[in-house]
């Protein structure tokens, strides 16, 4: 029986522009469990990264209701929401959002203030991260002296680092070559093997096949779901396959 | 295109016009109340015909003399007309019915002169004067809420009811000797004599004297008083607040182009992308820097154009007493001013703003492009060293790793701090009490504990011996200033005449001198440094000077001291100096020395009734507290001002320094949000940044403040000799003012970091 990490009751989500109303989440109930790395795809304006924004409580819902292991996040004060952010979720843009002016291992530690890691023990936690990362030889540079690869992986340690319940990731090839974006791709794939819960959203096949379980979203709502089961390299084309079919028939 | 940016940086723009209109409304008030004077002064003095000179004969009693002085006069082809007028010096406090006395102030009776008051321009009342009847002056009248109708008592069975009230130039300020007119002089043997001397057109007061003493061998026998330094004097208050004011406006004026300098560099930092699009567009770069230019010289038009309409509140506030006294009820214009003032102003701003925007023309595009966000390229020097991210720590990294912000944010804290504390310091000494305290050592008598001071000469002696029996005094020392001592003339010199202080003796006495010491024997003088140094003496010399004008006698300089008392013209002299050289002479004051632990103010109320038929005996800090409400007063009225101004533009300053601060590092700080801090951590940062940064500008500042501090007020303060400003550092006024600073700095971090709590961490997906 899987854990529920993440669930939400009719939640919506509505933007007002020039006056006019927009509704880009429209009751959506969903539920995310541990250990699972769940893809959602979608295509342009279906709001898919406004779904990732409000189930990690980064944007708040319109009307509606999203738990974090069956605590309520919505409502909740600035203050402790911020709490939320750094000791239970861990998330990943598109676009880095690395701090220009930390340099590698100061991003990486930056999550760790006043978190639940002990004091002594957060220097060690970050080096670890960072070797596991490769990017030893790079701790002191700072991120315009980076590649892009090379600050994903910055990122995704810093996401890393208060060992979150649930990782999020935005499109995290999206800016990225090929060849790096395999590389950040192989790297969650090892976090999932390693039992960590992800929440990806992407429109990239070779990113989807790597979830566990795929979402399809909709004009704000769930077209379809489709089980994958964990990621192996040598399925990767029959996994590929049948996400193709299950896309196609999304007409997407 | 210039135009909507106006509406994309609203803030920027109203941080701009704020700065700017502050900077040009105390340019252009300090410029109006210096200069406001001038016309209304100078229709007043055509309008009077008043006399060029007046002279005061050292033997004022000595009608010959006054005869003598009018002789030599006429001879003068500059000269139209000389009179030699009587008048009656009133000794007695003049008591006005009903409404108390009048304290501090010297006046005479004049009897009315067609040649010298037929044209004086009458506010109240007519000219015709009855017996028993008199003429007061605007500035009186004002002063002590004296009406036509209301009767002045001056002793001695004399009263006078007053008719009118009139304005002329030589009777504009009541720190000098003011006239009373009256239809005729009491009954009296002690009329004094003053020679007026009126000029043919084109000729000034000090042409005239100067002219005088050409044809006698440098020698006149009087103090000249003429019409352009009395106006000048009368114009001393608009010209001393004007002037800090001016000062001030200044430093704010190249604050300001810091300030602004740095806010366009910060939107052409954020801007960099765009102008890199318009030059991929095929825009050059004049067209660009033309854009801009347009944007920030709008604000600045509006900014200075605006201030300078609104100097007229400021200004009208400190002229109205001046235009009151003239008798003139519009207030001047402030076109003339304030077009010079924008158009300083303007310019500098402009230059500023354009020497800037030529950093356009180094974008390139292509480097901008792959470059975009990225952080400065340099490495840092201190990147192995890992910080931590309590709020403390995150703004030491802010400190270190952001220079140019933290530069800025020095520079506007000292310069706000040290103004703080020069006002702070300055309130401090002036504040009348303290200021009063130290009468001795401003003016340059002796530390004593009560003043007494003749009414009648003929019983001073006796009142002295009183004094001296009584059981609380320890010793009497005798004094005068109704000496006339005068140095050798040299062409545009100006005045020659010393204001003497005779004391029967200096020893044992606390009486301050820079050099040298206070005179031990009668063949020698100590001087004010001021008179000293022009007339290139030093400590050691003989110095040539005259009795009464001409009695010539050589003495030794035996030391110099400072004085602000009659602009550092004075000398000490002693009493027995004068009886061997035969100069008639009485004394007519007395310092009187209390014993230890006995209050002034007890021995005043437990003998003054007793003395109140002899003379005047006041608490010795009273001494000359006309004279030193002449000084403090317009300082005080400035420097308050000043010190608001100072906090508020330093506050303006950080708020505009962490505003933009905070817009630059919008993005930062929703990735620190969406990390896990609150915005409370985020503020609580940009808290911790200003404080260490105010307090590292306060621990160099105070320090650099005290040592410069009595070195600016002696440099202020040389135009009357001095060459030492003895200050003594109130800790707890220097800690007050400078913890309210910094609370205000703190309260200006919070009003700048409003937006802390604004931007929503969704923006990251917004790129």
């Amino acid at each position: 029986m899987k854990t529920c990490v993440i669930e939400t009751e009719k939640i919506c989500k509505s933007f007002v522009s020039d006056g006019e109303v927009n509704n880009v989440i429209k009751n959506l109930d969903m539920k995310l469990y541990q250990e699972d790395f769940t893809v959602i795809m979608g295509s342009s304006g279906s709001g898919k990264s406004t779904l990732l924004y409000l189930l990690s409580g980064m944007d708040k819902v319109t009307s509606g209701k999203v738990y974090l292991k069956e605590q309520e996040i919505t409502g909740l004060k600035e203050s402790a929401m911020a709490d939320i952010r750094k000791d239970s979720i861990g998330f990943v843009f598109q676009n880095m959002n690395l701090i220009p002016d930390l340099t590698l291992l100061e991003n990486v530690l930056s999550p760790s203030y006043q978190s639940k890691i002990k004091k002594g023990d957060k220097k060690k936690r970050a080096d670890a991260l960072i070797e596991k990362m490769e990017l030893s030889a790079h701790k002191n540079k700072f991120p315009n002296q980076l590649s892009g690869g090379q600050k994903q992986r910055t990122a995704i340690c810093r996401a890393l680092m208060n060992q979150p319940e649930v990782l999020f990731a935005d499109e995290p090839t999206g800016a990225l070559n090929s060849n790096a974006g395999k590389g950040v791709l192989d790297t969650f794939t090892k976090l999932h093997e390693d039992g960590q819960s992800i929440v990806m959203v992407t429109h990239d096949l070779k990113a989807a096949v790597r979830g566990s379980r795929v979402i399809f979203l909709r004009d704000g709502r769930i077209d379809g779901e489709l089980e994958q089961g964990t990621y192996r390299q040598k399925e990767e084309e029959a996994r590929e396959r049948m996400l193709y079919e299950f896309l196609k028939e999304r007409n997407w | 295109m210039w135009f909507k940016k106006i509406r994309k940086k609203k803030v920027q723009s109203i941080f701009i016009v704020l700065i700017l209109m502050v900077c040009s409304m105390l340019m252009t008030s300090s410029l109006v109340i210096m200069t406001a004077g001038d016309t209304p002064y100078k229709e007043l003095t055509e309008e009077c015909g008043s006399p060029i000179v007046k002279i005061y004969p050292f033997q004022s009693k000595d009608p010959v003399i006054a005869e003598q002085i009018k002789e030599n006069m006429e001879k003068l082809d500059m000269v139209e007309q000389v009179e030699v007028v009587p008048y009656y010096y009133i000794l007695e406090k003049i008591q006005i019915d009903g409404k108390g006395t009048i304290e501090d102030y010297f006046f005479h009776l004049m009897p009315w002169d067609d040649r010298t008051h037929g044209c004086i321009r009458m506010l109240k009342g007519s000219r015709e004067l009855k017996e028993g009847q008199c003429l007061i002056s605007t500035v009186l009248s004002n002063s002590e809420e004296i009406k036509p109708g209301d009767t002045l008592n001056m002793g001695n069975g004399i009263s006078y009811q007053v008719s009118g009230i009139y304005a002329d130039p030589y009777n504009m300020n009541l720190s000098f000797d003011s006239e009373i007119i009256v239809k005729e002089n009491p009954p009296s043997e002690d009329l004094e004599y003053q020679v007026h001397v009126f000029a043919k057109e084109g000729s000034s007061g000090d042409e005239v004297i100067d002219a005088y003493r050409e044809l006698n061998d440098g020698i006149l026998e009087g103090k000249a008083i003429t019409l352009e330094t009395r106006i000048q004097n009368n114009q001393m208050t608009e010209l001393i607040v004007g002037g800090i004011l001016l000062g001030i406006s200044v430093v704010i004026l190249l604050i300001s182009g810091i300030m602004i300098r740095y806010m366009i560099k910060s939107t052409l930092i954020s801007e960099k992308k765009t102008i890199a699009i318009y030059k991929m567009l095929g825009y050059k770069n004049s067209r660009i820097i033309s854009i801009y230019l347009k944007f920030y010289g709008f604000l600045v038009v509006v900014g200075t154009v605006l201030g300078s309409s609104l100097s007229k509140v400021i200004s009208d506030s400190f002229t109205k007493n001046t235009f009151r006294n003239l008798g003139v009820t519009s207030s001047s214009s402030i076109i003339p001013v304030g077009m010079l003032c924008s158009g300083i102003i303007i310019a500098y701003a402009l230059i500023c703003v354009y020497l800037l925007l030529r950093v356009v023309g180094k974008i390139r595009p292509m480097e901008v492009f792959r470059n975009e966000g990225a952080y400065s390229g340099k490495k840092q020097k201190n990147a192995g060293k890992v910080l931590g991210f309590s709020p403390i720590h995150m703004a030491m990294r802010m400190i270190f790793r952001d220079k140019k912000n933290t530069c800025m944010l020095v520079i506007t804290c000292i310069m706000a701090t040290y103004c703080v504390n020069f006002a702070a310091t300055s309130m401090g000494i002036l504040e009348d009490d303290n200021f009063k305290a130290k009468n001795y050592y401003w003016l340059g008598f002796d530390k004593h504990d009560v003043s007494f001071s003749s009414a009648d000469l003929k019983t001073y002696e006796n009142t002295v011996e009183k004094l001296e029996k009584e059981n609380e005094v320890e010793k009497v020392i005798k004094t005068t200033t109704q000496i006339a001592v005068s140095v050798p003339w040299e062409k545009g010199m100006g005045d020659t005449i010393l204001s003497t202080m005779v004391y029967d003796t200096y020893e044992n006495l606390d009486m301050p001198v820079i050099q040298g010491r206070n005179p031990a024997h009668s063949d020698e003088i100590a001087m004010g440094s001021l008179m000293a140094e022009k007339m290139n003496k030093q400590v050691g010399d003989y110095v040539d000077i005259y009795f009464n004008g001409n009695q010539k006698v050589t003495l030794l300089l035996c030391g110099t001291y400072q004085s602000l008392y009659d602009m550092g013209k004075s000398c000490r002299l002693l009493g027995k100096t004068l009886e061997e050289k035969g100069v008639s002479f009485q004394y007519g004051e007395a310092s009187v020395y209390l014993k230890e632990g006995i209050e002034p103010e007890k021995f005043l109320k437990d003998h003054g009734k007793k003395y109140e038929s002899d003379g005047k005996l006041i608490v010795r800090a009273e001494k000359y507290g006309n004279i030193l409400s002449m000084i403090s007063g317009p300082s005080m009225l400035a420097i308050r001002p000043f010190m608001i101004i100072a906090i508020l533009l330093g506050g303006l300053n950080i708020i505009a320094i962490v505003y933009l601060k905070n817009m630059d590092n919008r993005k930062n700080q929703s990735i620190y949000k969406a990390i896990g801090y609150s915005s409370w951590h985020l503020l609580k940062t940009n808290i911790s940044y200003v404080f260490f940064v105010a307090l590292f500008s306060m621990c160099i500042t105070i320090p650099v403040f005290i040592a410069a501090f009595p070195k600016t007020m002696v440099l202020a303060f040389s135009v009357m000799g001095f060459r030492e400003y003895p200050v003594s550092y109130d800790i707890t006024v220097v800690a007050i003012s400078n913890l309210g600073t910094l609370a205000v700095y703190l309260l200006s971090v919070l009003v700048a970091s409003k937006s802390l709590y604004d931007n929503p961490i969704s923006e990251l997906t917004s790129e």
